[in-house]
């Protein structure tokens, strides 16, 4: 246990976190005393503060492990990893969300400055190694959230949806701190490597106690990951909130509660076999959700509840010798295709201002550049090649199968859950190829779409065909992160 | 000279195949509309062929088991190479000169018969492909090759059939007769991959090409030698079965009648002379085979005395002059076939031969009247002698010949008697005897329905056949008369039994039978149908059973019950099962997905208590699973 | 001679046919497009000529040294054997054909249209080409998209239907293959330490050297997936869907071309990797070719469309495939290999006959057609021509792959109870010929219907496809050695691997 504590280097390593936390400060400076127009100002700020910290991070050394502020934060590989993952895609949020706001005209600073306060939760969760700083990462994360849900204020759903999120993540949290209370109660520590320590060494693995906590903790996993068994705000949450907020819900909490729950997976033996049944549960359910469902939104949203129990299957593996690599890899992929597809989203439905499946009728005709980049990046959460998600999806069915004997049930689910998968995504694809074009549509698209989004689309696109080609420079990346670490003394 | 006529005998049968080729090129241009470079190229063919075919019997006349065989590879993998070629040897030049000489009569009378079509050359591209793979056919030197062109000579009988597919009925006659055959083929495909798969190390150790004829005997105590009689049996069977569709022997010689909705030239040529006759040669040619399975050589034998009777039977009742003559090529046949079943090779032999220049005389002389009164019922014939008394004339010597009155027929059917009398199978001469006496009935009943008589029908002028029709009749008068006296001493010492030659005895008295039956025979045709057909008689039963052999015995009736109640309707179920059941399993799946998808959109009813209450309660679950399970590993671990 | 430059060629062209760089003028896009067909198909005549027939292994190897599509232990490795190769030839003579035959069929989205066109062309060359077996995979299921969107965007009838299903089925058969591609490698790593894809180095292994349980679903994991693909009884449901449902170039292809990657699968992994297992199931295998072979013949009869009928018959035909790799002789291997370059002849040809009489009386029903003969004589005469072939009349190609098959069969130590079956599934040659006849007889002969009084017979680049294939089925059946010759290396060195 640190016992010393330097200031210095310690606020070095959260020098993105630090300057994040500057910009917020300066921008709600700005908005205090700046009028309504200089919101630019602020977006410039937030944006230039993200790539800064994406860059620091993608930067940095990997093999760092660096324990701060009296444990209360660790930054090591994979928190590093996640860390990239979640700047890189609140920078793209960011990037396609200028367009909706212009729909709701003000409070525009506010909502950068409440994202990047959700970003900087999310970091510190990434990093957090306390079980007191877990928490008070998570709370900001959520709090910051709610706020962005129901950011446009004027509508009933946006409100509501915020509502529900709020007392569900109340809920959660309080179940969260239960299973935390355990944990404390047996360790008297909060430092969590101490926890991990002290289990490890007093048997305490082995308790039904330990499952008892264990369980209760993954509530909030599940919650920010949106998986079994708290998955089913998603699709509300999704619809009801602005188009942009959905598409940082399907990103920065997720991968922040998947960084939570690599934290607390060495905290009990159950924790594999909790992750295979949740996750067979997960990705079919998911499924078979997104299968009948006609709003677009919605249909994202239950495209990533089954999105998520993949990811969540391939941490299944992570004892063998394949470690977190194709969890990583898939995460990796998942943060591109799916922002991809979020853009495409956003571009047609602040466009056209429809936002169900069968409005995409030909779709492809209209608007061929984006169509394409859509169909690329659905193809991508398919499965199908030649993209990342064919290479994503092959991995984790090859970690799986080679983790050993017990997994190949999950191997089959999974397998037979890709055909689903095929389904309702080629079903979007068929409305935009196949259906003839829908009149409506073109009479309500006056608006010109944003030319920020269709950037990121083609980035998002270009990036899963590129590791769809070259699948090897991905995983090369991704390996140097994929290794846990934690210091048991 | 000698030599160049036999290494180059592959071109009789390439001629045909060029000039088909040849009409075909000059036809796709588009600007070639003579006929008479048309009929030249085809006459010149068969005449060519027919010269050379000559040339080759003079060699083997002069060399005595002449065998001459060239191969080029057709196939090779593994140890399996299959060859095509040509065998020269007594059996194949008979044929080639029956062929060739049948065809090149047949060809210049179409010529003027045809010569109004408007498909005057796809007429004679088809006639012309026929020869290509009829005159392949007899000079194959192995299985293989032979089936090949089997079923060529099949298709090309299909196209000629289907001539004039405008019609709905030879559309169907076509189809049908394909089909038919059809059945033959694949007896035959199966029975040559039995027999080559079973003596497949035979051939390879004996050194001779693959499913050569020259080695069947050996094959067959090789095939016996690896598997059982009954494999053996059914081997054999399928060559059976093979001759009875193509020889049109009962049951399946169906066919033979529709087929004669083709032109009358090819009713002449194929359906009369030639493509029929395969059958019969084949069994010749698979003799040393077929040898070794008595059962298989009695079937033989008697399917061909059935099928003699029963079609003569069925002869006699016939009014479609065509048609009659088509019940009578497969009586005939039948008595080729009886023959073969008892050993007779060279009286079967000797039968096709004349027979084929009789019967195709027959049908070109029918062709001529059918010509001139243009249509075919014999009942609307009558006193035609007059008018056209040439025709009359040549058809009455084909009825001799046919009718075994004295002309070539009755030399060839006395060998025949000869021999069932001579394996003392009496049962089966008194068949052929009595068939030979229902073929003077029917035969001279058509003659006198058609040239004698009153006339019935309703034309005033006759059309009166000119030369380019009567010169090839003319032709194959002098075979039917002649064929018999010349060529029966020398014919048994040309086409030897390849096995042990039964020794014939003296039966004069068969001649005698034989001679008496002509007289019954010629007595009761003048009673009864001297002055057109006697409906005098009114026993009910008589015409009931009149009735019954117009219909052909109801064979189609039958065919055609099974195939439109039972197999078709198999099918339908079929399809019906592959609709439902099978592919309904398939999209069952969707269904079942589809629905439990609805059931847990149920569930998404935006009710936050609800959600919570599922959270919680998934939690629980969750813990109760864990901890049950956690319990029970203790308790292992305890115990 | 780059074989990854031929497998990738097609994909070039096709994003050189969607960029903006195209024009968007149909005649353009398609004289290009022909072009480039014609460009990938006299590339691969090279491959003919520089090819050593006499050897048995893989040649034109060629692998990447870049880590393009290659991860995870596997390598983007290319090379032919004999049977690839022919395939390879066939698929892009086909493919060329199509492309020909693409001008009176598609006159819509030509861009679209094209650049799936050339996508699935690449897919079908890598399936045929790749060494490694995930690439081989990563092409399979390449193939799915730019079908689904050539049946649903350009096909007819129930269209969206058929595609969906082609697409979720041959998607379910290749998730068979997934995961015994993944099961054998894992396997290969457990016994040798290496986990690899190669495909020449997996056959290197003896059979019965894994886990017996693992070996069965492995087997028939591969068996499955590729049975659907091929199609055998009962996992053929989705073909006469989606080949009715089709355009006629892309029935062509279908048929012509993608069931034979089934096939080829069977060779190449089935046989390859279990050979003593083949060798195990092989009555299994010939009942089952027996039963799609009569199965699809009875089914076929009650067909009233005559697309649909040319469909089953191609199930019914696959069954003599299966008969042929059943039986383990080099005599029917080589019968099944020749009937997959005979019936992607006749099939695409009679697929295109079907699309031309429907391009020209509008309906595909055959009671509804009648006499159409005497207005398009040159038509029904290919036709007949395509139909004789599909029976397996002699000097045409058919003929040289059915013989085989039995001849082969007959003469395989197989038992006798088999062999009766097999010559009651020489019964379907007489099927074959009665529905196909029959059919023939209604549509083309017999009176003609007022109707179609007007209808005209083929236009050129009809009369050239047909011309083509015409030729070729002829060629190859009278010279049936200058096929053979070229796979029966390949085939040798497979058997003897039992």
């Amino acid at each position: 246990m640190p016992n010393n504590i330097n200031l210095v280097n310690d606020l070095f390593m959260i020098l993105p976190q630090v300057i994040l936390l500057l910009t917020i400060f300066v921008n709600i400076f700005v908005i205090s005393f700046a009028k309504q127009e200089k919101s630019f100002v602020v977006y410039l700020s937030s944006l230039f503060a993200l790539a800064v910290a994406s860059f620091l991070y993608i930067f940095s050394a990997v093999s760092v492990n660096y324990s701060a502020f009296f444990g209360a934060l660790q930054l090591n590989k994979f928190a590093l990893f996640f860390s990239i993952l979640i700047c890189v895609s609140a920078f793209g949020v960011l990037l396609i969300s200028k367009k909706t706001l212009k729909l709701c005209k003000k409070f525009q600073a506010e909502f950068y400055s409440m994202m990047l306060c959700a970003v900087l939760g999310s970091l510190f969760l990434v990093q957090a190694s306390d079980l007191v700083s877990v928490f008070v990462s998570l709370e900001f994360l959520s709090i910051s959230t709610y706020f962005l849900i129901g950011y446009f204020k004027d509508e009933r759903i946006s409100v509501e949806s915020s509502l529900k999120y709020f007392v569900t993540s109340c809920l959660v949290s309080a179940i969260m701190l239960y299973g935390f209370s355990f944990l404390y109660g047996v360790t008297s520590t909060t430092n969590m490597s101490q926890i991990l320590n002290i289990l490890i060494n007093q048997h305490f693995l082995m308790t039904p106690l330990n499952v008892f906590a264990f369980i209760l903790i993954f509530a909030a996993i599940a919650f920010k990951t949106s998986i079994f068994p708290f998955h089913m705000w998603t699709s509300d949450v999704y619809k009801g909130a602005p188009v942009t907020i959905a598409a940082f819900l399907s990103l920065v909490p997720k991968f922040a509660g998947f960084a939570l729950l690599l934290k607390f997976l060495p905290f009990s033996i159950v924790s594999v076999f909790l992750i295979y049944i949740v996750s067979i549960a997960t990705i079919s359910i998911g499924n078979l959700l997104a299968i009948r469902e006609n709003d677009l939104k919605k249909f994202m949203a239950y495209s990533t509840i089954a999105q998520a129990g993949f990811i969540l299957s391939a941490f299944c593996a992570y004892k063998n010798a394949f470690n977190l690599s194709p969890a990583f890899f898939y995460m990796l992929i998942y943060l591109f295709m799916n922002l991809g597809a979020w853009c495409a989203v956003e571009i047609f439905i602040n466009k056209t201002g429809f936002s169900k499946i069968d409005d995409f009728s030909g779709f492809a005709y209209v608007n061929p550049p984006v169509a394409l980049g859509f169909a690329v990046c659905l193809l991508s959460l398919a499965g199908l090649p030649i993209t990342g998600g064919f290479w994503a999806k092959f991995y984790l069915l090859k970690s799986i199968f080679f983790a050993g004997e017990i997994f190949w049930l999950l191997f089959v689910v999974v397998l037979l859950n890709t055909i689903l998968g095929v389904f309702y995504y080629v079903k979007i694809i068929k409305a935009m190829y196949v259906k003839p074009i829908n009149k409506a549509v073109i009479k309500q698209s006056i608006m010109p779409f944003s030319t920020l989004s269709s950037l990121i689309l083609l980035i998002c696109s270009v990036f899963v065909l590129y590791s769809g080609f070259f699948p090897q420079n991905v995983k090369n990346f991704v390996d140097k992160y994929a290794e846990i670490t934690y210091s048991i003394e | 000279m000698k030599d160049f006529f036999v290494t180059n005998s592959w071109i009789i049968s390439f001629l045909p195949l060029w000039s088909a080729l040849l009409i075909m090129f000059f036809k796709g241009l588009n600007i070639y509309e003579n006929k008479e470079i048309t009929s030249l190229l085809t006459l010149g063919a068969s005449f060519l062929g027919f010269f050379w075919s000559l040339g080759l019997l003079g060699c083997c006349l002069q060399i005595a088991n002449f065998n001459y065989e060239i191969m080029v590879p057709f196939l090779n993998v593994g140890l399996l190479s299959l060859s095509f070629g040509f065998l020269i040897d007594n059996l194949s030049v008979l044929m080639l000169l029956i062929v060739t000489s049948v065809s090149f009569a047949v060809q210049l009378y179409s010529r003027t018969y045809m010569a109004n079509d408007k498909e005057f050359h796809r007429f004679f591209v088809y006639l012309n492909l026929f020869n290509f793979s009829m005159l392949s056919l007899v000079m194959s030197p192995n299985l293989l090759q032979m089936y090949v062109f089997w079923e060529l000579v099949g298709v090309c009988s299909y196209l000629l059939i289907g001539f004039w597919f405008k019609r709905p009925s030879a559309a169907k006659a076509a189809t049908k007769a394909f089909l038919i055959n059809r059945i033959g083929d694949f007896a035959f495909l199966a029975s040559i991959c039995a027999l080559g798969a079973f003596s497949f190390w035979f051939w390879k150790f004996s050194n001779v090409p693959f499913l050569d004829f020259s080695a069947l005997n050996g094959a067959a105590l090789s095939v016996l030698g690896t598997t059982t009689p009954l494999v053996f049996f059914l081997i054999s069977l399928g060559f059976v079965l093979a001759a009875c569709t193509k020889s049109a022997q009962i049951p399946l010689h169906v066919w033979l009648v529709d087929a004669m909705e083709g032109p009358t030239p090819v009713s002449a040529l194929i359906h009369a002379a030639t493509m029929v006759a395969a059958g019969v040669f084949l069994i010749a040619r698979v003799y040393p085979f077929l040898n070794y399975s008595p059962v298989a050589m009695s079937i033989i034998a008697w399917i061909g005395v059935l099928t003699a009777f029963i079609m003569a039977v069925i002869a006699i009742f016939q009014n479609d002059i065509k048609k009659m003559l088509a019940f009578s090529t497969s009586s005939q046949l039948g008595f080729m076939m009886v023959a073969l079943g008892v050993g007779g090779y060279s009286a079967a032999l000797f039968h096709l031969t004349t027979h084929a220049y009789f019967k195709a005389l027959l049908f070109l002389c029918a062709g001529a009247v059918i010509h001139s009164v243009n249509l075919q019922d014999m009942r609307y014939m009558g006193e035609l002698r007059k008018s056209i008394p040439f025709v009359a004339g040549c058809y009455l010597i084909g009825v001799c010949a046919i009718s075994g009155i004295l002309l070539s027929g009755f030399w060839s059917k006395e060998a025949i008697f000869y021999i069932l009398a001579d394996t003392s199978n009496f049962g089966l001469l008194a068949l052929a005897l009595l068939s030979s006496l229902l073929t003077v009935i029917y035969m001279l009943r058509s003659y006198f329905m058609i040239f004698e008589g009153k006339y019935n029908g309703t034309l005033k002028t006759f059309h009166i056949p000119p030369w380019g029709i009567k010169f090839p009749i003319l032709l194959l008068v002098m075979p039917s008369v002649f064929l018999g006296w010349l060529v029966n001493e020398p014919f048994k010492t040309f086409i030897k039994t390849p096995l042990a030659l039964p020794k014939l005895g003296n039966y004069e008295i068969l001649f005698a039978l034989s001679l008496i039956i002509i007289v019954i025979g010629v007595l009761l045709a003048f009673v009864l149908y001297y002055n057109g057909i006697k409906e005098k008689i009114k026993i009910s039963f008589i015409r009931k059973f009149r009735k019954f052999a117009q219909q052909g015995l109801y064979f189609n009736k039958f065919y055609e019950f099974l195939i439109e109640k039972l197999f078709l309707k198999i099918t339908r179920y079929a399809y019906l099962f592959d609709k439902y059941l099978v592919d309904g399993v398939v999209n069952f799946w969707g269904l079942c997905v589809q629905v439990k998808s609805k059931f847990l959109l149920f569930w998404q009813n935006g009710n936050i208590l609800s959600y919570s209450t599922v959270g919680v309660a998934g939690l629980c679950l969750l813990m109760v699973v864990f901890l049950l399970g956690f319990s029970v590993y203790m308790l292992e671990v305890w115990l | 001679m780059s074989l990854a430059l031929l497998a990738f060629a097609p994909l070039i062209f096709s994003a050189f046919i969607a960029s903006p760089l195209m024009p968007n003028n149909p005649v353009i896009i398609r004289r290009s497009a022909k072009f480039f067909g014609v460009l990938i198909f006299a590339y691969s005549i090279l491959f003919l000529y520089f090819f050593k027939p006499e050897y048995s292994g893989y040649q034109f190897l060629q692998s990447f040294q870049l880590p393009f599509l290659s991860a995870f232990e596997s390598g983007c490795a290319f090379g032919l054997d004999g049977v690839s190769l022919v395939l390879v030839l066939l698929t892009n003579f086909i493919f060329l054909l199509a492309l020909i035959a693409s001008k009176g069929a598609v006159n819509k989205k030509h861009k679209l249209y094209y650049s799936m066109f050339f996508i699935l062309q690449t897919a079908v060359l890598g399936v045929f080409s790749a060494k490694d077996l995930l690439l081989f995979f990563v092409f399979w299921e390449l193939e799915l998209i730019p079908m689904y969107i050539l049946i649903s965007v350009f096909g007819s009838g129930k269209k969206e239907y058929s595609a969906m299903k082609f697409l979720l089925y041959t998607f379910f058969g290749s998730l068979f293959i997934l995961g015994a591609i993944i099961a054998l490698v894992y396997f290969y790593s457990i016994g040798s330490g290496v986990v690899t894809f190669d495909i020449e180095q997996l056959a290197s292994v003896k059979s019965f050297e894994y886990p017996l349980w693992a070996e069965i679903l492995m087997f028939f994991g591969f068996f499955v997936g590729f049975a659907v693909k091929l199609p055998v009884f009962p996992l053929h449901t989705w073909l006469p869907d989606a080949h009715v449902d089709a355009p006629t170039p892309v029935s062509m292809l279908l048929a012509g071309v993608l069931l034979k990657m089934g096939a080829y699968g069977l060779i190449k992994f089935n046989l390859s990797f279990f050979p003593d297992w083949f060798d195990l199931c092989s009555s299994l295998i010939i009942i089952l070719g027996v039963v799609n072979v009569l199965y699809a013949a009875f089914i076929a009869f009650a067909q009233t469309d005559l697309k649909k009928l040319v469909a089953y018959s191609s199930i019914s035909h696959m069954g003599l495939v299966l008969i042929g790799l059943g039986a383990l002789t080099i005599v029917s291997m080589s019968g099944a290999v020749f009937q997959l370059v005979a019936h992607g002849l006749v099939s695409a040809a009679l697929f295109m006959l079907v699309g031309i009489i429907y391009k020209r009386t509008k309906t595909r029903e055959i009671a509804d057609l009648g006499g159409i003969s005497q207005k398009m004589p040159v038509a029904s005469s290919f036709a007949l021509l395509f139909v004789l072939t599909t029976l397996g009349v002699p000097l045409l190609s058919g003929f040289v792959a059915e013989l085989l098959v039995f001849l082969g069969a007959m003469s395989s130590d197989l038992g006798v109870f088999i062999k009766v079956f097999l010559i009651v599934g020489l019964f379907g040659m007489i099927l074959t010929a009665g529905y196909f006849l029959v059919a023939y007889k209604k549509v083309f002969w017999g009176n003609l219907l007022p109707k179609y009084l007007h209808i005209n017979d083929l236009t050129a680049h009809e009369l050239l496809v047909l011309m083509c294939l015409a030729v070729s089925v002829i060629f190859f059946g009278v010279f049936p050695n200058t096929l053979l010759g070229i796979f029966e290396g390949t085939l040798d060195g497979i058997l003897k691997l039992i």
